[in-house]
């Protein structure tokens, strides 16, 4: 029973999710990957309660939504991240909406699994420890993989950014959470950062940004021979 | 000593008959209450070929019937006092009472009457009778002709019928709208029968009426007015909303507030009245039309009067206003009702004969019960306006407190500046001034009546999103999560065999099933995404290519198709991708709802666009029935539909969200598919 990954056994999987009946169905997931589910049907009182009981197990997976079922304090992306930091092997499950993915998109680049609510079936659930792992080891799939590159501000509102990546698809837009940018005076419409972002990403929904550097505008010389 | 006898000629019956009843519609209603005193359920008035003289009227009823004496003891017996009211008959009714005037009238119609009865007493035994009235031209006095009843056995149903033959005169199709109205309106129909008389006259217009009194539209009404006087004299009334909810409410001192101690000398009435406000804002939010309501207020309006159960006229007839509310609000205008904007009825239950019904059944005799009656309706319709004018002055005076805010500030501005202007200009200002400031004022109430109306759409919306969202989080998640382990299981523990034949296809439809689900979840997480919201470039051919995926799911249950004939090029304008969305969503929505009203068959929805320099059209057009049942103009406006259930709004969202992009839209009823076509013209920005 249980899984062998780069000299990794996972057996023990811990299911963290606030409805009763998620859990259960994820047990049986769990189940059919040769792993033990194991439950904490307690609320948690912190993130830090949180973090020493998933890591008794060998694993762990995630719901997005912690709090509506009054179980938690903060959002499974949150937990999921910290123990990324940790190397510890977790998985995240969302519903995929458009909100919540955004919502993420700050901590993507620590959340190398992002399953469809429902998808959670045994091959996903195997496959995705073992992208975990590779990742603590260095080895990230290509759709993983950061690279320095141009992002540009469409328009900024009162907590999102729009950018474009030339990159990776000139024609789509992506929207950040603000709190994303170092500095928040230099966001403004026209302006170019560079960013690391996995650019062989499929999807908009799997894009991660880190180390934005501002791209100093051109001056003297240089900037009138651009104008003219 | 000789002895004598005052004799009748056989004029009396003419000068009693014709003269007495000025239409034919009284005398026909008097024998429909017979029917009615004789317990009748159904009673059927008939009339053949009356258009022009000789015509026939036959009534037959399902009631009690008769024998030979009671036809010779009761029928025949002209001008006798009221039967003995106090007793209700075996259905519970307290008889209507009839002096035999106003059927003699009905009867002296045409030449020749027959009366075929069944008694209940007997009914084994059928009496007939017939007169032919050419005989008492001839004769002397009216004693000198003798009738012969007939007594034969039959096996028939209870049944009385009455044939009026060779009609004198033609009856107009004035006196038939007339008949066909008092008979529907006889037994009170606006409420659910207890007498369970149905009387019902065999005429098209009368199928006209009783579709228009079906549509009881009381739920339009504004205020309703309900005051009863109490078996002491004592009275109460109240105001309630359309829902029932009390607004003012008042004890018999604040109803006879010059006399608060004096009871009214008549007991156990009720009167009731709705009032409507018509004016198309009021109506422009709710589903009923302003022109719909106010047909039926035309047909049915004015204050009834049931006397004992059954109608008596005129009161509440076409011009009729018993209690002169349009003479009051004459005197005190605004805040009265009128019998054209309102329909009320006053219900007296009267055992003990206080009130007297005028030989010629023009009415009631006017004697202190009736003028009673008729003091306690109008002093009831006088503390409404009183309570009424009480609002409308705290109202007019939040406008006051109101009107020192800016805009307030403004127009008296405005107004000072034209009180300096020189008297010839400012006689030409003032009233333009007025116009607008009139004009403005309806426009602010019209919005906000929008507002509120938007209010309650997102309420709806906002809802359904967080239901969507619980959805695609829990129950269909767990479901999705658990059908993929059984698929897992089956495959792994049973022989695949039994789980190729047995379990993969009902395997497959739960999970296709669920993503149909999830998709119609996102359906309405995406329509309700904030950065749609925003301005921006919206590539009008990419909106709709995206709502036609997003209805995926529905225009396949519906078996829909929509086939897209783009122009070339990829038109966009400036604008947010919402107000685009929410165009195209509620056409398709709209084809969707009128493919319904369709017999089954291919359903078709072309989207096809045409691109010039500066605009684009758009054309959305169905193999529906097309647009019926209501005029172009009218489809946009709010609270118009056709469908049942339908909120009416869909059109003028689309329209609001075209006019906000710069566009304008225009409708075709039957288009180039057969079905409606909707054309939108917008600018855009390039292609």
């Amino acid at each position: 029973m249980g899984l062998m990954i780069n000299n990794k056994s996972i057996q023990r999987v811990m299911v963290i999710d606030d409805q009763p009946d998620a859990r259960d169905a994820m047990a049986f997931s769990m189940e059919d990957a040769d792993l033990e589910p194991i439950f904490h049907a307690h609320p948690f009182n912190s993130m830090a309660e949180c973090l020493s009981t998933v890591t008794t197990a060998d694993a762990a997976i995630f719901d997005h939504h912690l709090k509506p079922g009054n179980y938690a304090d903060f959002d499974g992306a949150s937990a999921v991240a910290q123990l990324y930091q940790q190397r510890f092997p977790s998985l995240l499950v969302t519903a995929w909406a458009k909100v919540d993915i955004d919502n993420i998109r700050q901590l993507r680049k620590d959340i190398p699994i992002l399953i469809r609510s429902g998808d959670a079936e045994s091959q996903v659930i195997k496959s995705g420890f073992e992208q975990c792992i590779n990742e603590f080891s260095g080895h990230y799939s290509f759709s993983r993989k950061p690279w320095r590159t141009l992002v540009r501000i469409e328009e900024v509102d009162s907590s999102r950014v729009y950018v474009v990546i030339p990159g990776w698809n000139p024609n789509e837009i992506v929207s950040l959470p603000l709190v994303m940018f170092p500095k928040v005076k230099e966001v403004v419409p026209g302006t170019r950062f560079f960013a690391k972002v996995n650019t062989g990403a499929d999807q908009q929904e799997e894009l991660y940004f880190t180390d934005f550097e501002i791209i100093e505008k051109p001056r003297g010389e240089y900037a009138k021979f651009l104008r003219s | 000593m000789n002895t004598a006898t005052i004799r009748f000629s056989s004029n009396i019956l003419r000068r009693l008959g014709e003269e007495l009843n000025p239409s034919p519609e009284r005398g026909l209603i008097e024998l429909v209450k017979n029917a009615y005193d004789a317990d009748a359920r159904q009673c059927t008035i008939e009339l053949t070929n009356i258009t022009v003289p000789g015509g026939t009227i036959r009534i037959t009823d399902d009631g009690n019937g008769m024998d030979a004496d009671d036809i010779t003891e009761r029928w025949l017996v002209l001008g006798r006092s009221k039967k003995t009211q106090d007793k209700p008959t075996k259905l519970g009714r307290i008889p209507s009472g009839d002096k035999g005037l106003g059927r003699l009238a009905a009867l002296r119609m045409g030449s020749i009457v027959t009366l075929t009865t069944i008694p209940q007493k007997v009914q084994t035994k059928e009496y007939s009778l017939c007169i032919g009235w050419e005989r008492y031209e001839q004769a002397e006095l009216v004693d000198d002709i003798e009738l012969e009843i007939v007594e034969k056995s039959q096996t028939h149903a209870l049944c009385t019928k009455i044939v009026v033959e060779n009609l004198q005169t033609a009856i107009t199709r004035t006196d038939i709208k007339r008949l066909a109205r008092a008979i529907l309106l006889l037994a009170d129909p606006f409420v659910d029968n207890p007498s369970g008389f149905k009387p019902v006259l065999k005429v098209p217009e009368f199928k006209e009426f009783e579709k228009l009194v079906a549509n009881r539209y009381f739920n339009d009404a504004e205020f309703h007015l309900i005051a009863k006087v109490d078996e002491y004299g004592f009275s109460r009334a109240s105001v309630v909303d359309w829902r029932g909810n009390e607004l003012f409410k008042a004890e018999h001192a604040n109803l006879r507030p010059k006399k608060p101690t004096m009871p009214y000398h008549c007991h156990e009435i009720q009167f009731e009245l709705w009032v409507f406000v018509l004016d198309s804002p009021t109506f422009s939010t709710r589903t009923t039309t302003l022109r719909e309501v106010k047909k039926w207020l035309k047909a049915f309006g004015g204050v009834h009067f049931y006397y004992n159960g059954l109608r008596v006229s005129p009161y509440g007839d076409d011009g009729d206003d018993w209690l002169g509310m349009n003479l009051m609000r004459a005197q005190v205008h605004s805040v009265r009702p009128t019998t054209n904007t309102s329909i009320g009825r006053m219900i007296v239950t009267d055992t003990a004969n206080s009130l007297m019904q005028i030989t010629d059944r023009s009415g009631f005799i006017q004697n202190e019960a009736f003028l009673e009656i008729r003091q306690f309706a109008r002093e009831a319709l006088q503390w409404m306006a009183r309570r009424r004018q009480d609002e409308a002055e705290k109202k007019r005076a939040k406008m006051l407190a109101e009107a020192s805010s800016k805009s307030g500030l403004a127009r008296q501005a405005v107004k000072n500046a034209i009180a300096t202007l020189p008297e010839a200009e400012r006689s030409k200002v003032e009233p333009t001034f007025e116009e607008y400031d009139k004009t403005r004022n309806n426009e602010v109430e019209r919005l906000k009546r929008e507002i509120q109306l938007y209010r309650t759409l997102s309420t709806t919306g906002i809802t359904s999103a967080v239901f969507a969202h619980e959805s695609v989080n829990n129950p269909i998640k767990v479901i999705a999560q658990v059908i993929k382990s059984i698929r897992t299981r089956s495959k792994k523990y049973l022989s695949e065999d039994i789980y190729t034949k047995k379990l993969q296809n009902p395997i497959d439809l739960i999970i296709r099933s669920i993503d149909s689900l999830r998709v119609l979840g996102n359906v309405t997480l995406s329509l309700i995404d904030h950065e749609k919201r925003r301005n921006s470039q919206v590539d009008i051919h990419k909106v709709i290519q995206t709502v036609i995926e997003l209805f995926q799911p529905f225009l396949k249950t519906r078996e829909t198709q929509i086939i897209t004939e783009f122009g070339t090029g990829q038109p966009y304008l400036r604008g947010s991708i919402a107000a685009m969305e929410s165009v195209i969503t509620n056409l398709f929505n709209n084809s969707l709802f009128a493919f319904e009203r369709n017999p089954p068959g291919e359903r078709r929805i072309i989207i096809r666009t045409f691109i010039f320099t500066k605009s684009i059209e758009i054309h959305v057009l169905d193999n529906g029935p097309g647009i019926e049942g209501i005029s172009i103009q009218d489809i946009w406006l709010p609270g118009q539909t056709t469908t049942k259930n339908g909120t009416g709004l869909g059109l003028t969202i689309a329209r609001d969200a075209i006019t906000d992009l710069g566009g304008k839209v225009d409708a075709v009823a039957k288009g180039e598919l057969g079905g409606a076509e909707i054309i939108i013209y917008l600018p855009i920005l390039g292609a």
